[in-house]
């Protein structure tokens, strides 16, 4: 199955883009990863068996993962400003929307990959290793420390915000 | 979680972002676009190779360090673009066709024939998504291995359009801070790339677009740097490219700057299709190439002589550098082979730098190197590099030697000291079927031989401690007397002896050492009268070593009347005329068995005999059939129980000695 430029952008380039923005903490090489992953596919979508839109949502969300694990290990990446409050405007945050990005965005990128997948994409955990290419058990202990860590990092707002 | 989602959901590429990028794709995947949208313009390339490419209308492609074949592509365009006029068309030409290739069939066949592709699988107990259940495997594009991949053929494609330019890679590191160089292929992590350093090409097409790469490593100090190469296969830094690697951090643009080299003549490289290996790299070396590499090509669609060329990397007629790398495609058929560890036994106490080697037939197919080693197999270190072997660090014990082959082969090991000629022995054979992982050795191992080649290279002088001389004393041997070692007529080792070398055993071990190729006179002065007797010689034979191929426990009952447990005995295991064990008792009260670390070679006849200092004789215990290699000890006709309570019962008392 193969499908037009259109249609890949309307339906996934948002999920990449969010995934990429996600697992790097908030930075504007998201929008490079979204053009870098779209050209890969189109690129070889011929060979590949894409067997449904939710395959195919699963292969781009994996290959945006290892492309962002590929620009975290780049020198460049590290003297890049992270998540500031200009986003805020862009995505039309609340303070406390902010206060949550900062807080996913202050997670070790292994815990923040999961944390996208479990709580957007809302990915079964099995899925998620799937995806992520980690056994599942792996998949589990990770979020269940995200949530903890996050628990910490949001303790301003208590009750008001279950993790 | 809700708060999670919510924040999450707002993350989006607005109305702008994604028309830009639709355009670009539309721009590289017309085929792709729907219809009323296939019309946006492509990079065109003209007659003359000149290169156009729109970006008025938002078209972006963006250079990256490290990314896929595209994106690798698209760095080297805007790399191009930074050259001169001239040159950057070529590039461009060059890049673009090789971003099509890719595109469209070479890297992705590599993709989806990748080993370590990611799957995506469902775990077993998913109760929905039956379409994820059912996903295939589907490949990875930003595999690592495919990654470098796609990195080394990109890069290759830049530094072959540099070389054909007459372009260089030079080599001043115009900054004042070490470059850490990565590289890829074997981990490592240099750290002293200076400007005096070297670099392989190997290396330098990787570093262009690793993840460590030289515009990385500089990024976070230095503005710049300019490299020089040295070729794989040559002495010195060749100029021939330079480049000037640059990044902006402040920018998105990695660029690399390139001056020309006018020192330099690319030559035009020769058709050697068809020709057979050795004509091939004959005439390739008339015309100046000297790194050459071979690969060989096997399969049933190979429409070539068998033996010849098919297919040569650097094109015939086009103009290289003669330091460039040239591999020869060679059709033959590759035979599987396989790898196998067989176990050498290296004589207790030897000692001294020899190489070690193993031949098929005339064909050498491994060498060792004792400082080389790379895993350990049932306690021995395997080797597996050329060099030599301190044999010292496997004295008594044995050395893993790595060899690949196929089928069922005779493999000889050979020792030698390289560096004196004439001096290799074969040293034993073994058996080997590579398929079935099964090595025996055949025929004794030439233990004299290596001996020999000890004592010929002065290596082995004082070594074999397992196999210092034992003198078995005279009976009236006593403490006071003096033992003394003659070398030609010289008195080399004198030891006036004291209870504790007489106590319990006849047996007495010096601690001399012993030269080789002589002979001693042992003799013994007694305390009492003076007077001093040949006692026997000690020769080289008495540290002949002993193949210590495996070591058994020698396990024998003993029984003996209770009244005659108070004496002294040594139980000696002896082989041929080495004595290869000992055990002393004082007293044998509550001994009921002995057991006796023995070592040998293959299947071995071993007398045990027990000897009585106070008898002052011995006697022949038993006689064991030892297999070493099977671990199997078989008893020849019972223990002599009553022959050994007789020797202790006959002991003269001191009782009777007055009556006497």
């Amino acid at each position: 199955m193969v499908y037009s430029i259109d249609e890949v952008v309307d339906r996934y380039a948002d999920h990449i883009y969010r995934a990429a923005y996600a697992y790097l903490g908030g930075s504007g090489d998201a929008e490079d990863v979204v053009s870098d992953v779209l050209m890969k596919y189109f690129s070889m979508c011929e060979m590949l068996d894409i067997e449904s839109d939710e395959h195919l949502k699963a292969w781009l969300l994996r290959v945006t993962i290892n492309r962002c694990k590929d620009i975290l290990k780049s020198a460049r990446w590290k003297r890049t400003e992270v998540l500031t409050d200009t986003h805020k405007a862009d995505f039309g945050w609340s303070e406390r929307e902010l206060d949550v990005q900062k807080a996913l965005g202050s997670l070790s990128e292994k815990y923040r990959a999961v944390v996208y997948l479990y709580y957007y994409e809302e990915y079964k955990t099995e899925e998620i290793a799937g995806i992520l290419g980690l056994p599942k058990g792996t998949v589990v202990s990770r979020l269940d420390r995200a949530r903890k860590q996050l628990r910490e990092l949001l303790a301003d707002y208590g009750e008001e915000m279950s993790v | 979680m809700s708060e999670i989602k919510n924040s999450y959901d707002r993350i989006a590429m607005n109305a702008a972002q994604k028309s830009a990028l639709k355009t670009t794709l539309y721009k590289n995947f017309p085929q792709y676009a729907d219809d009323d949208k296939g019309r946006a313009e492509v990079i065109i390339m003209n007659k003359e190779n000149n290169i156009s490419v729109n970006n008025s209308d938002g078209a972006k492609i963006k250079s990256r360090k490290r990314a896929g074949s595209i994106v690798a592509a698209a760095a080297a365009l805007v790399i191009a673009g930074s050259m001169g006029a001239r040159i950057a068309q070529v590039k461009m030409a060059g890049m673009q066709d090789e971003y099509k290739k890719m595109a469209e069939s070479g890297n992705n066949e590599d993709v989806l024939n990748g080993n370590d592709t990611d799957e995506v699988t469902a775990a077993e107990d998913v109760d929905s998504s039956d379409d994820y259940n059912e996903w295939k495997e589907l490949p990875d594009p930003y595999n690592d291995e495919r990654d470098a991949q796609y990195i080394f053929a990109s890069a290759e494609m830049l530094l072959e359009k540099f070389t054909e330019q007459g372009l260089t890679v030079s080599t001043d590191t115009v900054s004042s801070r070490e470059v850490e160089f990565y590289d890829h292929k074997y981990g490592d992590l240099h750290t002293d790339f200076t400007s005096d350093g070297v670099i392989s090409s190997d290396e330098f097409l990787r570093s262009l677009y690793d993840e460590n790469d030289i515009a990385a490593s500089l990024g976070d100090y230095d503005s710049y740097a300019v490299f020089e190469v040295q070729f794989e296969g040559t002495d010195k830094a060749e100029k021939v490219a330079k480049v000037t690697v640059a990044e902006s951090f402040t920018g998105e643009m990695k660029r690399f700057e390139c001056t020309e080299n006018p020192d330099i003549e690319p030559v035009e490289v020769p058709d050697v299709i068809g020709l057979t290996y050795d004509e091939a790299v004959k005439k390739l070396n008339e015309a100046g190439f000297e790194n050459i590499n071979m690969v060989h090509m096997a399969g049933g669609d190979i429409d070539a002589p068998y033996d010849t060329i098919v297919r040569q990397s650097a094109e015939s007629g086009s103009k290289k550098l003669t330091s460039q790398n040239i591999t020869l495609f060679v059709y033959k058929e590759v035979e599987t082979v396989y790898e196998t560890t067989i176990m050498l036994p290296i004589p207790g106490g030897a000692f001294g730098e020899f190489a070690v080697e193993c031949y098929q037939g005339d064909e050498r197919i491994g060498s060792f190197d004792a400082d080389q080693e790379q895993t350990i197999i049932d306690g021995a270190p395997v080797l597996n590099y050329d060099g030599k072997i301190d044999l010292s660090k496997y004295a008594g014990s044995h050395a893993g030697l790595v060899i690949k082959s196929n089928g069922k082969q005779e493999i000889t090991v050979r020792i030698k000291d390289p560096e004196i000629s004439d001096s290799e022995i074969e040293y034993c054979t073994f058996e080997v079927d590579f398929e079935e992982q099964t090595a025996e050795m055949k025929g004794d191992v030439n233990t004299d031989g290596l001996i020999a080649l000890c004592k010929k290279h002065d290596k082995m002088m004082h070594s074999f401690d397992a196999d210092k001389p034992l003198i078995v004393l005279p009976d009236d041997a006593a403490a006071g007397d003096v033992l003394t070692a003659y070398r030609d007529g010289n008195a080399e080792y004198e030891k006036t002896l004291e209870d504790g070398d007489i106590d319990g055993s006849d047996l007495f071990t010096p601690d001399m050492q012993i030269s080789d190729d002589a002979k001693y006179t042992i003799r013994l002065k007694s305390a009492e009268t003076g007077e001093e007797r040949d006692i026997g010689e000690l020769g080289s034979d008495f540290y002949r070593s002993i193949i210590k191929e495996k070591q058994i426990g020698l396990d024998f009952p003993v029984s003996i009347d209770k009244d005659l447990q108070d004496h002294p005995v040594t139980f000696a295991a002896v082989s041929g005329d080495n004595i290869i064990s000992i055990k002393k008792y004082n007293t044998l009260e509550d001994v009921n068995s002995v057991v006796m670390d023995i070592n040998g070679n293959n299947e071995e006849w071993v007398e045990i005999r027990v000897y009585s200092p106070e008898a002052g004789t011995y006697i022949k215990y038993g006689d064991f059939d030892v297999d070493f290699n099977e671990s199997v000890v078989t008893l020849i006709d019972g223990l002599n129980t009553e022959e050994l309570n007789d020797m202790l019962r006959n002991i003269p008392q001191v009782d009777d000695v007055i009556l006497g």
